[in-house]
């Protein structure tokens, strides 16, 4: 090496920007690159998708594109090892150490051309979160933190590539240790349920706070979000950069400067780590018991008369929504029930966010705070506020909203009602639920699919519900066949009698012109026994 | 000729076709099965020593460890993650297998009589063990586990064998174009489908969790998969050039006459 003759000085930089920019442009070419960008990502993206993406809460959904980063990522650290590892795959290494360009800086050529597909990565990111900003249903706002948590973790993948290639020749160590990555990956999110306690944010990518977005807590109101995300990057990108002097320092780079940029990353590690594992992860409890008992501190309300509609500071853009399913519950009752006040207001149990997370869903440790919901809301001047949830545009939160609804309207019973209707009353409130929008209907659909086969109004993630009985939920769907004129018709002629508690549900079927379903038996459990829940004696 | 690389004598316990010399000629000769079998016997001791053992005891080592090590360091693990964390390691297996046929001699050793299906089949016949013992030592440790005594290993080491049946096959069928390396690509191949296989859902996911209603009808999709997998590897590995040779032009067939 000695006997090569230098490059003079700022050559050198030249050189290996050239030699970056051809290995780049050669790494995003690579058929499997294009493969994960155009197919892998785009596939896996589909499968998790949140049906509710219409109405995203942006600053969760901009966590929704990190695992795609460990799928790329897996992909960038074989395709930079194999890059690394050409020259030794071709025999070619003795040719190359007569080039004038030191092999430090063909290596950091190597790092220079992870750039370009962070920066693809990065496009994807923003393109994604600017698409979902763009509808008029998204609220909140996403964190830059937690959108570059993607991004970081290609560039942090890709890098160990290029040291691996460094240490180890063979082509066969990189697959294997993505597959360890992602075994790690696995093992950590699902040990560590992400409602619990306490995340292991050493990992690359940390689940969502709540947990599944489908099916875990709703969200937080933003002001309540504690993730450490912006100590995450820096702890990423310390590594990275850990990574990235190692390489420089096996291939022989000048030892002063490298020795100094790797105790820099280990520093950077060090406090990041610290940091991010110091971090509470989420507000204290005092904060989250509080945020359940009395939302309205965070809330904003907003009167479109007769509804008055309160929601956490963000998700106002949601009011206008709430109002369509309300205003399609109240024009098919009688013009005095439809003009009484009424009142939502949006109320989320945030205790699940300080237990460890339940197995058995719905079980709340602490009762209901229903004494503040009453003092809050009469102190707001709106008694009896029905619960809005912080998701929207599942089906389920449009259908629970309208069932709530409409069961306030009949009952004045106020917010954590807990009934199971098997007379008039219920055949009214599932009606009403599901001819409000088009929503609403596919929404009963689903909670009829996931409860059992009966139709069941959750209050968010309260464990307070209004059950309907598997004859009423019958005799919903046979109304929600019937065109919607002539029911409405006889439900504002016999309003009286069928929100009347004694009414039964063959009354009900008479006035309202349709055959009552026959009894059914009780169906049974796995057990032999009759499965009883929900049903009236 | 002397044989200086010690891979190819090593592949080669014969000698070259024709070179004449010691063994070669009592294995080399003859035709038909006879000569098929002969080489065959003579194979699996040099073909022990050129194998790939790096990958292969990596992939091993790897796959054991990333199923033993949390299968018998915490009990709280469900069926359903040891079963995935069984397929990573059958993953890992068929990322060993896919550098499994690369064979640096490759080019020269067509040129014995042993045909190519011998031996690439050979190669396949010395590692298999060992990817069965790290598969073997990791079905045991997820079935320890509490919740892993009923995992259906017998099904999911069907999974593990498609797998490997898939990387072998994609590795003959990229040495049939290019017979340097076909390692890495097959790995690249084998990975990106095994992430797709993930993905993909309900009607047709190929990785249920055990206890599923799709389980039955998901493994005879893996059994056709093994089986499309074994009989396009046993395409791809024979010897192409071997039918040629019936249509040699006539200056190639005096120069065979003379040296055979």
């Amino acid at each position: 090496m000695s006997q090569v003759p230098q490059l003079p000085g700022g050559q050198h930089l030249r050189a290996m920007l050239a030699l970056a920019w051809f290995d780049g442009s050669r790494l995003a070419r690579r058929p499997v690159v294009v493969a994960a960008l155009l197919v892998l990502c785009p596939l896996a993206y589909l499968a998790n998708a949140d049906p509710a993406w219409r109405f995203a809460v942006l600053y969760e959904a901009d966590q929704w594109l990190q695992p795609l980063g460990l799928l790329l990522g897996g992909v960038v650290l074989i395709v930079s090892n194999l890059a690394v590892t050409r020259a030794h795959r071709d025999g070619a290494t003795a040719l190359l150490g007569v080039l004038n360009l030191p092999s430090s800086w063909r290596v950091g050529a190597h790092l220079v051309a992870l750039l370009p597909l962070t920066a693809v990565a990065g496009l994807l990111v923003a393109g994604h979160i600017a698409v979902l900003a763009a509808l008029d249903g998204s609220v909140g706002r996403p964190s830059v933190f937690e959108l570059a948590t993607g991004p970081a973790v290609v560039l942090l993948s890709g890098a160990a590539g290029v040291l691996l290639g460094r240490i180890v020749r063979g082509a066969f160590v990189a697959p294997l240790l993505t597959v360890v990555f992602v075994a790690y990956t696995i093992i950590s999110l699902a040990m560590a349920p992400t409602s619990g306690p306490k995340p292991n944010w050493f990992v690359p990518v940390i689940g969502r706070a709540g947990g599944d977005p489908q099916f875990g807590l709703p969200p937080l109101p933003s002001d309540l979000m504690a993730r450490p995300a912006g100590w995450h990057v820096l702890y990423l990108l310390g590594l990275t950069g850990l990574v990235a002097t190692s390489a420089l320092l096996l291939a022989r780079c000048r030892r002063g400067t490298a020795v100094v940029a790797a105790a820099a990353s280990l520093l950077v590690i060090g406090v990041a780590g610290a940091a991010q594992a110091g971090a509470p992860g989420r507000s204290d409890d005092a904060t989250l018991i509080a945020v359940t008992q009395q939302p309205g501190v965070h809330q904003k309300c907003e009167r479109i008369a007769p509804v008055t509609y309160c929601a956490f500071a963000g998700y106002e853009p949601w009011v206008k929504q709430w109002d369509i399913v309300a205003r399609a519950v109240l024009r098919r009752t009688p013009a005095a029930v439809a003009k009484q006040p009424l009142a939502v207001r949006q109320r989320l149990d945030a205790y699940g966010y300080s237990r460890p997370a339940d197995p058995t869903p719905g079980a709340v440790s602490a009762p209901l705070p229903l004494e503040r919901w009453r003092a809050e809301d009469q102190a707001a001047g709106i008694p009896n506020a029905i619960t809005a949830s912080t998701r929207w545009g599942d089906g389920w939160s449009e259908a629970s909203l309208a069932g709530r609804l409409a069961y306030e309207l009949i009952t004045r019973s106020g917010p954590g009602a807990q009934a199971d209707e098997c007379g008039a009353r219920g055949v009214l409130v599932g009606w009403l639920a599901g001819q409000a929008t088009p929503q609403t209907r596919a929404g009963l659909h689903r909670i009829a699919e996931f409860s059992g086969g009966r139709i069941y109004f959750a209050e968010a993630n309260f464990p307070t519900g209004i059950g309907l009985s598997d004859r009423v939920t019958a005799l919903v769907w046979q109304l929600l066949d019937q065109p919607v004129e002539q029911i409405a018709a006889r439900v504002r002629a016999s309003w009286a009698e069928l929100t009347a508690p004694e009414t039964t549900i063959e009354r009900a079927a008479q006035l309202l012109g349709v055959p009552a379903p026959p009894a059914t038996a009780p169906r049974l459990l796995p057990d032999g026994t009759p499965d009883t829940t929900g049903e009236c004696a | 000729m002397t044989i200086h690389n010690k891979t190819l004598r090593d592949a080669y316990p014969g000698g070259l076709a024709g070179a004449g010399g010691g063994p070669g000629r009592a294995a080399g000769r003859g035709t038909g099965r006879g000569r098929i079998a002969r080489i065959a016997v003579r194979l699996p001791g040099p073909t022990l020593r050129a194998v790939p053992w790096a990958p292969i005891l990596a992939a091993s080592v790897v796959g054991t460890g990333l199923v033993g090590w949390p299968a018998l360091s915490r009990d709280d693990l469900s069926a359903a993650l040891l079963s995935n964390l069984l397929r990573l390691a059958a993953v890992c297996a068929a990322v060993g297998a896919a550098f499994l046929l690369d064979d640096p001699a490759a080019r020269t050793v067509q040129t014995t009589p042993a045909p190519r299906l011998l031996r690439l089949s050979m190669r396949v016949a010395v590692a298999l063990p060992v990817l069965a013992g790290g598969w073997a030592i990791a079905v045991l440790s997820a079935r320890s586990a509490p919740n892993g005594r009923q995992l259906p290993w017998v099904a999911l080491s069907l999974e593990a064998a498609a797998l490997i049946a898939v990387a072998l096959a994609v590795a003959a069928v990229q040495l049939r174009r290019d017979d340097r390396a076909a390692g890495p690509l097959t790995a690249i191949v084998v990975l990106t489908a095994a992430v797709v296989a993930a993905v993909l859902d309900e009607p047709i996911a190929l990785f249920p969790p055990p206890g599923d209603a799709h389980w039955g009808p998901t493994h005879r999709w893996w059994a056709l998969i093994a089986v499309s997998a074994l009989s396009l590897y046993a395409w791809a590995a024979h010897d192409r050039n071997r039918r040629r040779r019936l249509r040699l032009p006539v200056r190639a067939r005096v120069w065979r006459g003379r040296a055979g």
